[in-house]
């Protein structure tokens, strides 16, 4: 031990290894001691039999077993059941170390938890019954089946005796529905009336099957290595067969069944497994006998029997302690049945106290020996986080921390020493704080240690204090078992500390780990220093929050850990005196916590502690909500709340762009959006102190008489800092808005309504022929349900123009082209301006190009059908100009001099004639004629007249011609439909023409215009002829 | 029918449907044309019958004028028009009728004399040659060239006697090849002689053709006795 107090350490890693241990398996045998020594009062229930000592439960039990013995006619079994970790095992090594041992009432055959081996745990109980033939029997043959057979002979074996009890030995009545046993164990064979067929057994004779129940890991090689290997873990680690031992992840098994039935069992069990494996375990211990050669006269049995009667013969009885019964699961069945046998002239009694888990003592035990149970116990586990159990938790550590520093040679010499009413008292335990060194040297630190880390018991809680435990306590996982606190917090805490207090860095954030580090007021004012030590003010800091709760610490604190000083800030207030001051005002006078403290959360951050999720949603919420108010919408060209800006908004900042630090929930945002990092530094303590304050108040007064909460810290600061925070995340969302929204060739308002100018255009709408004022109008117009296309009225086009005008909401006008007025904040008063003059640069050149702003995805749709518009427009216009020319062209041809009014009489006037003398062609058009006639007729004189002056705009293909072609989707489309109708009129005429001149010349042969013809063709040719000869003349 | 405009379609129309409603009087319309129809036929045929002997007489390189061809064409472009027009005129039919047959035939017969007068031309076959070629029936030796001389006259004969074509021009020029080379082997090669003998055979030499040397052929071959001096003009000397 090392004198001085500074870094001072009272226990050694070695001693804390031979000491300390949360398992009882763990500890030796010869130990007992060292156990006893740090022994605490258990949770105890007696669910069965009368109190036989109220003091405490292990008194009970002693007593229930002691006070039975001489009791000749009955056993006495004493069952003390509870989960796993509750110290039921303790109980009984306490039990087993405080019997006396020279007493000769009674022959003790105790059987540890501990003992690694099956084969080891039947040498324990064969080694401490008294010698006899039977017992020799049963080692010799136990030992020949184990020593003398290979692994893999004993494990075949021992699954072939599984498979023959099953086949032969089972009964159709036991754990289970008898019908769905039967069905497993399979049905009696015809030939052989004790076998059965097509059942669970057979199924086991299916290789893949066979090779998979026999594979390393599995249930039969764990009994085998149990057998004859080393076993480890606690109370539940009986090898036994579990589901994955009949689930095999192998294919083949099915097939390698030998018919119908032992496949459909095959199957009905891979739905339903748990059955099968119940019966396997049930076969278990009987195939594990077998294969050791235990018979009808050679069995544990046997010896127990041979045992009780040669211990009756003696005077004595027998006592049975078993830490763990279930450990003796293989081989329960003889000795239930000694439990149940009672004694009697030849039998001693048996007493017999053995711990077992819940779920085995339901399993396992049989109810012959459930109902004969004169004590029954049951252990609980107390979670000694409840604050009620805090006092045990610190009785317990205390005890540990004791023995550590005690050491193992000086308890068992002291309990040596003791006398049975010492080691019942306690007197017998060594004090480490009083009796340091085994001479009755009080430890030169006591007082000092003790008022700085105060005691339990008088025993020391250094290097812990009671504050400190408490968060230890806190910080653990629930439930906390003793076993947890002897472990975690003893064992491996004093082997952290002792390097760390020597290296002079203790509390190191690995310790401080362990700890609960809460803490109600920010770390600036924990450690109220400019320091510039880091490493050194976070080591004082951990120090104060986990020892002081976040008060100055003990001065023995302080020395014994050789925490930093902090001149420039404490030693102000007089040095170790003002220390001292604040540690008693802390100690004495512990802040009023009448009011909630909702910045603990925010000053645990600070320490390291990840906002709860709660928290870290609500700041962020609330730091979103606060920027983006102080956002100037208006200084980047949009309106506040409307979608379009919202969505781009979105596109910038999140909540979640404020961010925390990795350990804090949330998931960081993705790439482009804004990151505005909040560090758990006294910075971000007073950000997120200010948003609390604010979002709770709504005003900055600490001392308003309706506050919710006292602020902790500087107000003024937090706020100041809270507003440069949120200021620089504004201007930050106003550039990027302002930079998004700038982007492409005009405003994103202006591009909506130059798309939807351009849209209208193509649908041919006239804005070139209307006023500024009234094509803004028509274009914001949001109604499009009145606009109507011609057929074949360039459809592609057609359709993108439409797409770009359900793209281009009036939305687009009121988020980037409007100004708020008034109180309302909407959006009234449009830039009327701007917008006509992006009318007017459509109208003025329809395809010019136009850059749309791709810098958000909000643009995307309206870029997407702008582009789309713009593509087809490209595609289709070369050809539509080329199509309203040539249309325009035929029209023209067709009426020729003629006025509109002079064709239709014309044409009226033929029809009848053609319709009179039943030779108007087609059939049956003549209605159509008559109605294109009429729709001719409709057309104006001006209407032609105008087409045939504008079409010449279109002559020959140039930019400007496309653009006049856009613009001709006015009147085109009238224009194309009259040529359509002309053409019409002219096929009627033609046909109708075709058909008189037919008919007549059915009538008449040639026709008088074919032999005209064929005489002018002939005068033509003589013509030619003499032209000819005429020509030749002059030569020769 | 892109052709033609509303307003004519619908005269065509109108015009059609009204020809079927009267197709009786169409008929007797369509007898008489057909007849003028047959007289354009035949006309056209005189008329081909002409010029294409006019173009063989050119590739024969024998040049006639159809000096009215042109005003004729004329006129027979103008009644195609007329035809056209659905109103043939058929006494202006009739009149070009005439004056083209006419012309036809006049044109046919100017072309057979200049083809004939032609013909003589390339190859004599008048008495110069005759008498030649009697001089000389005494001479054994020269029987067969006179033969084959007056198989080429009977030839030459022959294609004066046929139209005028290229074909006919070639076997003429073929012709009057062959007789100075027949006549040479009848002379011999004194160059004074042959030429005697062609002028002679042209129609005449003069005196001054008689050279010593024709004298001594003439008195070699006994010749003296079958030449005589008659008053007139000698043929003429091409060469």
């Amino acid at each position: 031990m090392a004198d001085d107090w500074a870094g001072h350490r009272c226990w050694t890693i070695g001693g804390v290894q031979h000491t300390v241990f949360g398992d009882i398996a763990s500890l030796g045998l010869d130990a007992d001691a060292v156990f006893l020594a740090a022994h605490t009062t258990l949770s105890m229930n007696r669910l069965k039999g009368a109190t036989q000592h109220a003091d405490s439960p292990e008194l009970d039990v002693l007593h229930s077993l002691t006070a039975s013995i001489g009791i000749p006619d009955q056993n006495t079994i004493i069952a003390i059941t509870g989960k796993s970790g509750s110290g039921k095992s303790h109980l009984v090594r306490w039990v087993r170390a405080h019997l006396d041992d020279t007493d000769d009432r009674y022959h003790v055959v105790y059987v540890p938890r501990e003992l690694a081996t099956l084969r080891e745990l039947i040498g324990r109980v064969l080694d401490a019954l008294p010698d006899s033939n039977e017992k020799s029997q049963v080692r010799d043959q136990i030992e020949r089946a184990v020593t003398k057979k290979s692994s893999q002979q004993f494990a075949e074996e021992l699954l072939d005796r599984v498979r023959s009890v099953l086949s032969y030995e089972l009964a159709d009545t036991g754990f289970g529905s008898p019908t769905e046993r039967t069905a497993i164990l399979g049905s009696p064979s015809e030939a052989d009336s004790g076998r059965r067929e097509n059942g669970l057994g057979d199924l086991m004779l299916a290789m893949p099957l066979r090779r998979h129940l026999l594979r390393s890991g599995g249930a039969i090689q764990r009994v085998v290595e149990s057998l004859r290997g080393k076993r480890t873990g606690g109370d539940e680690e009986l090898p036994e067969f579990d589901q994955v031992d009949l689930q095999p992840k192998m294919a083949g098994v099915e097939g390698a069944m030998a018919n119908l039935q032992q496949k459909r069992l095959w199957n009905k069990i891979q739905r339903q497994p748990a059955p099968a494996v119940d019966l396997l375990n049930e076969a278990l211990p009987r195939a594990v006998a077998e294969t050791l050669g235990m018979g009808p006269e050679v069995n544990l049995g046997q010896v127990f029997n041979t045992t009780r009667r040669t211990l009756r013969q003696q005077g004595q009885e027998l006592v049975l302690l078993f830490e763990d019964l279930a450990l003796f699961g293989l081989f329960d069945g003889e000795l239930f049945e000694q439990f149940v046998l009672q004694p009697g002239p030849d039998l001693a009694p048996i007493r017999a106290v053995f711990a077992i888990t819940d779920g085995k003592f339901r399993e396992n035990v049989p109810d012959t020996v459930q109902t004969r149970l004169a004590h029954h116990f049951e252990a609980g586990v107390v979670d000694l986080r409840d604050p009620q159990s805090r006092d045990q938790a610190h009785l317990l550590a205390a005890r540990y921390l004791n023995i550590a520093r005690v050491g193992r040679e000086r308890l068992i010499e002291a309990w040596a020493d003791a006398t049975v009413e010492m080691r019942l008292s306690r007197e017998w335990v060594p004090n480490g704080c009083w009796d340091y060194d085994g001479r009755g040297t009080e430890c030169p630190h006591r007082s000092t240690c003790h008022a700085a880390f105060d005691d339990v018991e008088e025993i020391g809680l250094y290097p812990y204090n009671a504050r400190a435990l408490d968060r230890a306590i806190i910080a653990a996982d629930a439930p906390l078992t003793p076993r947890a606190i002897v472990d975690e917090f003893v064992r491996d805490f004093l082997v952290e500390a002792w390097a760390e207090l020597e290296s002079k860095e203790f509390p190191s954030d690995d310790v401080r780990s362990r700890f609960d580090f809460s803490i109600d007021r920010p770390k600036g004012e924990v450690v109220p220093t400019s320091h510039a030590d880091q490493q050194a003010v976070d080591r004082l800091h951990r120090a104060r929050v986990i020892w002081a709760d976040g008060n100055v610490e003990h001065p023995g604190i302080t020395e014994a850990f050789v925490l930093p000083g902090l001149g420039d800030v404490e030693d102000d207030g007089g040095g170790d005196g003002a220390s001292e001051t604040q540690h008693d005002r802390a100690t004495d006078e512990p802040p009023p916590r009448s009011r909630p403290r909702p910045l603990t959360p925010v000053f645990d951050w600070e320490n390291g502690t990840p906002l709860p999720e709660g928290q870290a949603r609500f700041f962020r919420e609330f730091l979103f909500k606060l920027t983006i108010t102080n956002v100037d919408f208006d200084l980047c060209g949009a309106v506040q709340n409307e979608p379009l800006t919202e969505a781009i908004l979105r596109e910038i900042v999140v909540n979640n762009s404020f961010e925390f630090t990795e350990a804090d929930p949330g998931r960081t945002v993705g790439k482009g959006l804004e990151r505005f990092l909040i560090a758990p530094d006294s910075r971000g303590v007073k950000i997120l102190s200010a948003v609390r304050w604010f979002a709770d108040h709504g005003h900055w007064r600490p001392d308003h008489p309706g506050r919710l909460w006292d602020f902790v810290g500087n107000m003024e600061q937090a706020r100041l800092e809270l507003e440069v925070f949120i200021d620089r995340c504004r201007r930050s969302v106003e550039r990027r808005l302002e930079d998004i929204i700038s982007r492409g060739s005009s405003s994103p308002a202006a591009l909506a309504v130059e798309f939807r100018t351009l849209a209208l255009l193509c649908l041919g709408v006239p804005l070139g022929a209307m006023a500024p004022a009234e094509a803004l109008r028509k274009v914001l117009d949001p109604d499009t349900t009145a606009l109507s296309s011609a057929p074949g009225q360039w459809p592609s086009v057609i359709s993108a123009a439409r797409r770009v005008l359900d793209a281009t909401s009036d939305e687009w006008v009121r988020a980037f082209g409007t100004v708020r007025q008034g109180d309302t904040g909407e959006p009234q008063v449009v830039d009327s301006q701007a917008l006509m003059l992006a009318v007017e640069s459509v109208v003025h050149q329809p395809l010019a190009e136009r850059r749309p702003n791709d810098s958000s995805s909000v643009f995307e749709e309206m870029n997407t059908s702008w582009a789309r518009l713009v593509e087809s427009l490209h595609a289709a216009v070369e050809a539509e100009r080329a199509r309203i020319v040539d249309e325009v062209a035929h029209l023209r041809r067709s009426i020729g001099e003629s006025s509109i009014s002079e064709l239709t009489a014309a044409l009226s006037t033929a029809g009848r004639l053609a319709v009179d003398e039943t030779l108007f062609r087609p059939l049956n058009t003549y209605g159509e004629f008559r109605s294109a006639c009429d729709e001719l007729q409709a057309i104006t004189q001006e209407d032609v007249n105008e087409w045939f002056d504008k079409v010449d705009r279109l002559a020959e293909p140039s930019e400007e011609a496309h653009g006049a072609t856009v613009h001709a989707q006015t009147w085109a489309p009238h224009a194309i439909e009259a040529a359509s109708t002309v053409r019409f009129i002219q096929k009627c005429l033609a046909e109708t023409e075709t058909e008189a001149t037919s008919r007549l010349s059915a009538v008449v042969g040639d026709l008088p215009g074919d032999i005209l013809a064929r005489v002018a063709r002939g005068y033509e040719e003589i013509a030619d002829l003499l032209d000819e000869a005429a020509g030749g003349e002059g030569g020769g | 029918m892109a052709d033609r405009t509303l307003a004519e379609l619908c005269d065509s129309v109108q015009s059609a449907v009204e020809t079927f409603v009267h197709r009786e009087r169409t008929a007797a319309q369509i007898e008489q044309l057909t007849e003028l129809e047959g007289r354009v036929a035949s006309l056209l045929v005189e008329v081909k019958q002409t010029t294409t002997a006019i173009s063989n007489a050119a590739s024969a390189g024998l040049v006639v004028e159809w000096q009215t061809a042109s005003a004729l064409s004329k006129r027979a472009t103008a009644l195609a028009a007329k035809a056209r027009s659905g109103s043939p005129e058929r006494e202006a039919t009739d009149s070009l009728h005439q004056e083209l047959l006419l012309a036809s035939k006049h044109t046919s017969t100017r072309l057979e004399d200049r083809w004939k007068a032609f013909v003589r031309e390339q190859v004599p076959t008048g008495e110069g040659l005759r008498n030649l070629l009697g001089a000389f029936q005494a001479a054994t030796d020269a029987q067969r060239t006179i033969r084959e001389i007056g198989e080429l006259l009977g030839q030459v004969n022959r294609i004066a006697d046929q139209p005028p074509s290229a074909d006919a021009a070639t076997r003429l020029r073929s012709h009057a090849e062959n007789l100075p080379r027949l006549l040479v082997s009848l002379v011999g090669d004194d160059v004074s002689v042959r030429r005697f003998v062609e002028l002679v055979a042209k129609g005449g030499a003069p005196i001054s053709a008689i050279t010593p040397g024709v004298a001594a052929w003439l008195r070699e071959k006994n010749h003296d006795g079958t030449f005589k001096v008659v008053p007139g003009a000698p043929a003429k000397d091409d060469s």
